[in-house]
Protein backbone atom coordinates (compact mmCIF):
# COMPACT_ATOMS: atom_id res chain seq x y z
CA UNK A 1 0.00 0.00 0.00
CA UNK A 2 3.24 2.30 -0.55
CA UNK A 3 2.74 3.05 -4.55
CA UNK A 4 2.79 6.69 -5.33
CA UNK A 5 -0.13 6.66 -6.48
CA UNK A 6 -1.49 4.80 -3.35
CA UNK A 7 0.17 7.96 -1.16
CA UNK A 8 -1.50 10.36 -3.42
CA UNK A 9 -4.67 9.37 -2.13
CA UNK A 10 -4.17 8.61 1.25
CA UNK A 11 -2.60 12.92 1.27
CA UNK A 12 -6.07 13.76 -0.33
CA UNK A 13 -7.84 12.15 1.89
CA UNK A 14 -6.36 12.82 5.26
CA UNK A 15 -4.41 16.17 4.72
CA UNK A 16 -7.30 18.71 5.65
CA UNK A 17 -7.84 16.85 9.78
CA UNK A 18 -4.84 17.56 12.67
CA UNK A 19 -3.77 14.65 14.32
CA UNK A 20 -2.35 15.31 17.71
CA UNK A 21 1.32 16.41 18.28
CA UNK A 22 4.03 13.85 19.24
CA UNK A 23 6.89 14.38 21.32
CA UNK A 24 9.73 15.71 20.44
CA UNK A 25 12.53 13.12 20.15
CA UNK A 26 16.29 13.75 21.09
CA UNK A 27 19.14 11.94 19.34
CA UNK A 28 23.10 12.29 19.80
CA UNK A 29 25.75 11.86 18.39
CA UNK A 30 27.43 8.38 18.08
CA UNK A 31 29.60 8.93 15.39
CA UNK A 32 30.16 11.51 12.10
CA UNK A 33 26.63 12.07 10.02
CA UNK A 34 24.90 10.38 12.60
CA UNK A 35 22.87 13.10 13.18
CA UNK A 36 22.50 14.44 9.58
CA UNK A 37 21.62 10.23 8.85
CA UNK A 38 19.09 10.53 12.31
CA UNK A 39 17.50 13.85 10.22
CA UNK A 40 16.88 11.77 6.83
CA UNK A 41 15.00 9.30 8.63
CA UNK A 42 12.90 11.64 10.36
CA UNK A 43 11.79 12.67 6.79
CA UNK A 44 11.98 9.55 5.49
CA UNK A 45 9.01 7.96 8.76
CA UNK A 46 6.74 10.93 8.00
CA UNK A 47 3.99 10.12 5.43
CA UNK A 48 1.38 12.58 6.15
CA UNK A 49 2.14 16.12 5.82
CA UNK A 50 4.12 17.46 8.85
CA UNK A 51 5.73 20.19 9.99
CA UNK A 52 9.25 18.86 11.29
CA UNK A 53 11.61 21.05 13.75
CA UNK A 54 14.33 20.70 14.70
CA UNK A 55 16.56 22.31 17.32
CA UNK A 56 20.34 21.37 17.85
CA UNK A 57 22.01 22.00 20.85
CA UNK A 58 24.24 24.75 19.58
CA UNK A 59 21.16 27.05 19.20
CA UNK A 60 20.32 26.32 15.45
CA UNK A 61 17.24 25.28 13.97
CA UNK A 62 15.35 24.51 11.01
CA UNK A 63 12.02 23.98 10.21
CA UNK A 64 10.68 21.87 7.11
CA UNK A 65 7.14 20.62 5.24
CA UNK A 66 7.61 17.27 4.49
CA UNK A 67 5.05 14.61 3.22
CA UNK A 68 4.99 11.17 1.68
CA UNK A 69 8.98 10.93 2.69
CA UNK A 70 9.75 13.97 1.04
CA UNK A 71 11.26 17.03 1.83
CA UNK A 72 8.48 19.84 0.63
CA UNK A 73 9.54 22.99 1.75
CA UNK A 74 12.21 24.63 3.91
CA UNK A 75 10.13 27.25 5.69
CA UNK A 76 13.68 28.30 7.94
CA UNK A 77 16.90 27.03 7.94
CA UNK A 78 20.55 28.63 7.79
CA UNK A 79 21.21 29.82 4.64
CA UNK A 80 17.74 31.00 4.34
CA UNK A 81 14.73 28.97 3.32
CA UNK A 82 13.17 27.42 -0.44
CA UNK A 83 10.55 26.07 -2.51
CA UNK A 84 12.15 22.91 -2.57
CA UNK A 85 9.57 20.82 -4.59
CA UNK A 86 9.53 23.82 -7.09
CA UNK A 87 13.53 23.91 -7.43
CA UNK A 88 13.70 20.06 -8.02
CA UNK A 89 11.62 20.76 -11.61
CA UNK A 90 15.18 22.27 -12.12
CA UNK A 91 18.29 20.56 -10.94
CA UNK A 92 18.50 17.65 -8.58
CA UNK A 93 22.21 17.39 -8.48
CA UNK A 94 22.39 20.97 -7.88
CA UNK A 95 19.59 21.05 -5.08
CA UNK A 96 20.89 18.10 -3.45
CA UNK A 97 24.35 19.15 -3.26
CA UNK A 98 22.84 22.97 -2.15
CA UNK A 99 20.67 21.02 0.60
CA UNK A 100 23.59 18.84 1.99
CA UNK A 101 25.27 21.90 2.21
CA UNK A 102 23.10 23.74 4.25
CA UNK A 103 21.59 20.61 6.01
CA UNK A 104 25.95 20.43 7.23
CA UNK A 105 25.45 23.82 8.31
CA UNK A 106 22.60 23.02 10.41
CA UNK A 107 24.29 20.42 12.44
CA UNK A 108 27.75 22.05 12.84
CA UNK A 109 29.24 21.00 15.88
CA UNK A 110 25.79 19.90 17.45
CA UNK A 111 26.08 16.67 19.61
CA UNK A 112 22.19 16.52 19.92
CA UNK A 113 19.03 17.59 17.92
CA UNK A 114 15.81 17.62 19.02
CA UNK A 115 13.29 16.85 16.17
CA UNK A 116 9.40 18.01 16.63
CA UNK A 117 6.67 17.65 14.07
CA UNK A 118 3.29 18.83 14.03
CA UNK A 119 0.20 18.39 11.40
CA UNK A 120 0.00 20.39 8.71
CA UNK A 121 -3.38 21.53 7.99
CA UNK A 122 -2.91 23.62 4.61
CA UNK A 123 -0.22 24.29 2.18
CA UNK A 124 0.85 20.87 0.95
CA UNK A 125 -0.20 19.84 -2.22
CA UNK A 126 0.07 16.25 -2.21
CA UNK A 127 0.98 16.29 -5.73
CA UNK A 128 4.53 18.49 -4.84
CA UNK A 129 7.51 15.86 -5.37
CA UNK A 130 10.33 17.05 -3.40
CA UNK A 131 13.33 14.87 -3.14
CA UNK A 132 13.05 11.83 -0.95
CA UNK A 133 14.76 11.16 1.71
CA UNK A 134 16.15 8.07 0.62
CA UNK A 135 17.32 10.17 -2.70
CA UNK A 136 18.93 13.03 -0.21
CA UNK A 137 20.75 9.94 1.33
CA UNK A 138 21.87 8.26 -1.49
CA UNK A 139 23.17 11.58 -3.28
CA UNK A 140 24.63 12.31 -0.13
CA UNK A 141 26.55 8.52 0.76
CA UNK A 142 24.58 7.77 3.55
CA UNK A 143 22.41 5.03 4.83
CA UNK A 144 18.97 5.46 5.79
CA UNK A 145 18.81 1.39 7.14
CA UNK A 146 18.83 0.58 10.78
CA UNK A 147 22.13 0.23 12.16
CA UNK A 148 22.94 -3.08 13.38
CA UNK A 149 22.66 -2.70 17.46
CA UNK A 150 22.19 -5.36 20.10
CA UNK A 151 18.47 -6.19 20.21
CA UNK A 152 18.75 -6.00 23.93
CA UNK A 153 20.05 -2.47 23.91
CA UNK A 154 17.16 -1.02 21.27
CA UNK A 155 14.28 -2.54 24.50
CA UNK A 156 16.69 -1.07 27.24
CA UNK A 157 16.25 2.42 25.43
CA UNK A 158 12.35 1.73 24.76
CA UNK A 159 11.42 0.76 28.63
CA UNK A 160 14.00 3.64 30.03
CA UNK A 161 11.70 5.94 27.40
CA UNK A 162 8.44 4.48 28.95
CA UNK A 163 9.23 3.69 32.46
CA UNK A 164 6.71 6.64 33.43
CA UNK A 165 4.09 4.82 31.55
CA UNK A 166 4.33 1.18 32.78
CA UNK A 167 2.87 -0.33 35.11
CA UNK A 168 4.39 -3.41 34.72
CA UNK A 169 6.90 -4.82 32.27
CA UNK A 170 8.77 -8.17 31.91
CA UNK A 171 11.69 -9.62 29.61
CA UNK A 172 11.20 -12.85 27.84
CA UNK A 173 13.04 -15.55 29.46
CA UNK A 174 14.59 -12.19 32.03
CA UNK A 175 13.73 -10.01 34.81
CA UNK A 176 10.45 -7.98 35.42
CA UNK A 177 9.07 -5.61 37.70
CA UNK A 178 5.78 -3.52 38.65
CA UNK A 179 2.66 -4.01 40.42
CA UNK A 180 2.55 -7.91 41.49
CA UNK A 181 -1.17 -8.18 39.81
CA UNK A 182 -0.18 -6.94 36.81
CA UNK A 183 3.50 -8.45 36.04
CA UNK A 184 1.70 -12.29 37.26
CA UNK A 185 -0.71 -11.02 34.40
CA UNK A 186 1.77 -10.27 32.09
CA UNK A 187 3.79 -13.99 33.43
CA UNK A 188 0.45 -15.39 32.18
CA UNK A 189 0.53 -13.68 28.56
CA UNK A 190 3.90 -14.68 28.14
CA UNK A 191 3.20 -18.46 28.56
CA UNK A 192 -0.05 -18.58 26.82
CA UNK A 193 1.77 -16.40 23.77
CA UNK A 194 4.94 -18.81 23.53
CA UNK A 195 2.39 -21.28 23.02
CA UNK A 196 1.08 -19.63 19.78
CA UNK A 197 4.36 -18.00 18.65
CA UNK A 198 6.36 -21.36 18.93
CA UNK A 199 4.67 -22.22 15.51
CA UNK A 200 4.74 -19.12 13.73
CA UNK A 201 6.49 -18.25 11.20
CA UNK A 202 9.70 -15.66 10.66
CA UNK A 203 7.85 -12.40 11.14
CA UNK A 204 10.21 -10.12 10.56
CA UNK A 205 13.11 -7.80 12.36
CA UNK A 206 10.34 -6.23 14.57
CA UNK A 207 7.15 -6.17 15.82
CA UNK A 208 4.84 -4.19 18.19
CA UNK A 209 1.59 -5.76 19.06
CA UNK A 210 -1.12 -4.19 21.66
CA UNK A 211 -3.70 -5.77 23.42
CA UNK A 212 -6.80 -5.04 25.39
CA UNK A 213 -8.42 -8.26 26.96
CA UNK A 214 -11.33 -6.13 27.69
CA UNK A 215 -13.15 -3.21 26.27
CA UNK A 216 -13.52 -1.90 29.70
CA UNK A 217 -10.08 -2.79 30.79
CA UNK A 218 -8.07 0.29 31.95
CA UNK A 219 -4.61 -1.17 30.88
CA UNK A 220 -3.39 -2.32 27.48
CA UNK A 221 -0.76 -5.06 26.58
CA UNK A 222 2.66 -4.18 24.45
CA UNK A 223 4.85 -7.00 23.32
CA UNK A 224 7.57 -5.30 21.81
CA UNK A 225 10.00 -7.58 20.04
CA UNK A 226 13.25 -6.48 18.27
CA UNK A 227 15.55 -9.55 16.72
CA UNK A 228 15.46 -12.28 19.29
CA UNK A 229 14.63 -9.81 22.04
CA UNK A 230 11.03 -9.43 23.46
CA UNK A 231 9.57 -7.11 26.32
CA UNK A 232 6.09 -7.29 27.31
CA UNK A 233 4.44 -3.91 29.36
CA UNK A 234 1.33 -3.36 30.93
CA UNK A 235 0.18 0.16 30.51
CA UNK A 236 -2.90 2.55 30.74
CA UNK A 237 -4.44 2.50 27.54
CA UNK A 238 -4.48 6.09 27.33
CA UNK A 239 -0.28 5.80 26.50
CA UNK A 240 -0.96 3.87 23.55
CA UNK A 241 -0.06 6.94 21.14
CA UNK A 242 3.09 7.79 23.53
CA UNK A 243 4.49 4.62 23.99
CA UNK A 244 3.42 3.65 19.88
CA UNK A 245 6.09 7.28 19.58
CA UNK A 246 8.62 5.62 21.92
CA UNK A 247 8.71 2.46 20.26
CA UNK A 248 9.48 4.04 16.48
CA UNK A 249 12.41 6.24 18.22
CA UNK A 250 14.00 3.42 20.28
CA UNK A 251 13.98 1.29 16.69
CA UNK A 252 15.38 4.16 14.97
CA UNK A 253 17.98 4.83 17.30
CA UNK B 1 -26.07 -0.56 7.70
CA UNK B 2 -25.30 2.29 9.53
CA UNK B 3 -21.70 1.66 10.60
CA UNK B 4 -20.46 1.59 6.76
CA UNK B 5 -21.68 5.21 6.88
CA UNK B 6 -19.75 5.92 10.29
CA UNK B 7 -16.50 4.40 8.90
CA UNK B 8 -16.60 6.12 5.81
CA UNK B 9 -16.64 9.65 7.52
CA UNK B 10 -14.05 8.00 10.14
CA UNK B 11 -11.58 6.87 7.25
CA UNK B 12 -12.94 10.44 4.92
CA UNK B 13 -12.30 12.80 8.52
CA UNK B 14 -9.57 11.26 10.13
CA UNK B 15 -5.80 11.83 9.61
CA UNK B 16 -3.85 9.00 8.65
CA UNK B 17 -6.59 5.99 7.73
CA UNK B 18 -6.41 4.21 4.76
CA UNK B 19 -8.65 1.97 4.53
CA UNK B 20 -11.43 0.66 6.97
CA UNK B 21 -13.66 -2.79 6.95
CA UNK B 22 -15.91 -4.43 8.94
CA UNK B 23 -15.91 -8.00 9.38
CA UNK B 24 -17.15 -11.29 10.34
CA UNK B 25 -14.73 -13.11 12.21
CA UNK B 26 -16.71 -16.49 12.19
CA UNK B 27 -16.91 -16.80 8.50
CA UNK B 28 -13.92 -14.31 7.73
CA UNK B 29 -16.77 -12.51 5.39
CA UNK B 30 -16.05 -9.03 4.55
CA UNK B 31 -18.92 -7.73 5.43
CA UNK B 32 -18.42 -3.87 4.52
CA UNK B 33 -15.25 -1.53 3.60
CA UNK B 34 -14.29 1.88 2.48
CA UNK B 35 -10.91 2.71 1.25
CA UNK B 36 -8.54 5.42 -0.29
CA UNK B 37 -8.23 3.38 -3.34
CA UNK B 38 -10.08 0.68 -5.22
CA UNK B 39 -8.29 -2.67 -3.32
CA UNK B 40 -9.12 -5.87 -4.42
CA UNK B 41 -11.12 -8.27 -2.07
CA UNK B 42 -8.21 -10.22 -2.18
CA UNK B 43 -6.45 -7.54 0.05
CA UNK B 44 -9.59 -6.89 2.45
CA UNK B 45 -10.05 -11.08 2.28
CA UNK B 46 -5.87 -11.21 3.82
CA UNK B 47 -6.65 -8.51 6.40
CA UNK B 48 -9.74 -10.14 7.75
CA UNK B 49 -7.83 -13.34 8.53
CA UNK B 50 -4.94 -11.40 9.72
CA UNK B 51 -7.32 -9.41 11.78
CA UNK B 52 -9.11 -11.85 13.06
CA UNK B 53 -5.70 -13.69 14.02
CA UNK B 54 -4.74 -11.18 16.18
CA UNK B 55 -8.01 -10.18 18.09
CA UNK B 56 -8.19 -13.72 18.61
CA UNK B 57 -11.19 -15.16 16.43
CA UNK B 58 -14.59 -14.71 16.87
CA UNK B 59 -14.72 -15.68 20.35
CA UNK B 60 -11.51 -14.98 21.50
CA UNK B 61 -11.18 -12.58 24.60
CA UNK B 62 -9.42 -9.93 23.62
CA UNK B 63 -11.35 -6.74 22.59
CA UNK B 64 -9.30 -4.21 21.04
CA UNK B 65 -5.85 -4.53 18.54
CA UNK B 66 -3.02 -2.55 17.14
CA UNK B 67 0.16 -3.52 15.26
CA UNK B 68 2.11 -1.42 14.38
CA UNK B 69 4.96 -2.16 11.33
CA UNK B 70 7.40 -0.26 9.29
CA UNK B 71 4.77 0.75 6.25
CA UNK B 72 1.22 0.93 8.02
CA UNK B 73 -0.73 0.45 11.31
CA UNK B 74 -3.18 -1.84 12.22
CA UNK B 75 -6.30 -1.38 14.33
CA UNK B 76 -8.83 -4.07 15.20
CA UNK B 77 -11.74 -3.69 17.72
CA UNK B 78 -14.07 -6.14 18.11
CA UNK B 79 -17.95 -4.21 18.12
CA UNK B 80 -19.21 -4.52 21.79
CA UNK B 81 -23.22 -5.75 20.61
CA UNK B 82 -22.19 -8.65 18.10
CA UNK B 83 -18.58 -9.85 19.70
CA UNK B 84 -18.00 -11.82 16.31
CA UNK B 85 -17.80 -9.00 14.13
CA UNK B 86 -15.26 -6.26 14.42
CA UNK B 87 -13.92 -3.34 12.83
CA UNK B 88 -10.10 -3.60 11.18
CA UNK B 89 -8.92 -0.29 10.10
CA UNK B 90 -5.16 0.56 8.04
CA UNK B 91 -3.73 3.50 8.51
CA UNK B 92 -0.55 5.60 8.11
CA UNK B 93 2.44 4.30 10.11
CA UNK B 94 2.63 7.90 12.08
CA UNK B 95 -1.08 7.88 12.60
CA UNK B 96 -2.34 8.21 16.23
CA UNK B 97 -3.69 5.48 16.87
CA UNK B 98 -5.16 5.90 20.24
CA UNK B 99 -7.34 8.31 18.64
CA UNK B 100 -8.42 6.26 15.60
CA UNK B 101 -9.46 3.86 18.32
CA UNK B 102 -11.50 6.04 20.00
CA UNK B 103 -13.08 7.08 16.84
CA UNK B 104 -14.05 3.47 15.90
CA UNK B 105 -15.32 2.93 19.12
CA UNK B 106 -17.70 5.75 19.08
CA UNK B 107 -18.90 4.29 15.42
CA UNK B 108 -19.33 1.20 16.73
CA UNK B 109 -21.45 2.44 19.81
CA UNK B 110 -22.87 4.98 16.92
CA UNK B 111 -23.94 1.66 15.45
CA UNK B 112 -25.85 0.34 18.71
Amino acid sequence: MTDRKTLERRLQALASVGVSKTNGRTARSIGPNSLLRRLLVELDITIMPRRLTVETDKGRAASFLVANSRLIRIESMVGGGTDVASDLRSNDAELNARLQTQFRALLEGATEITTLTDPVVEGVDPKAAGPSARALAEAWGLSLEVPDRAPVEILDAFLTAVKDDVVAWLKAGGSGAGEPDKLDELTAFVEARSEVEGEAPDRGRWSFLSLRRAATASDITVSARYGDATVYLSVPRDRLTAVADAWRAAILG
Amino acid sequence: MAILKNLEVLRLGHPGVEAVAYLDLGSGTVLGKTSAINQPQEEFDALSATASGLIGGATGETDEAVRLGPMDALIIRRSPVSPSEAVCVVCAPDADVLSVLNHVTAALDANG
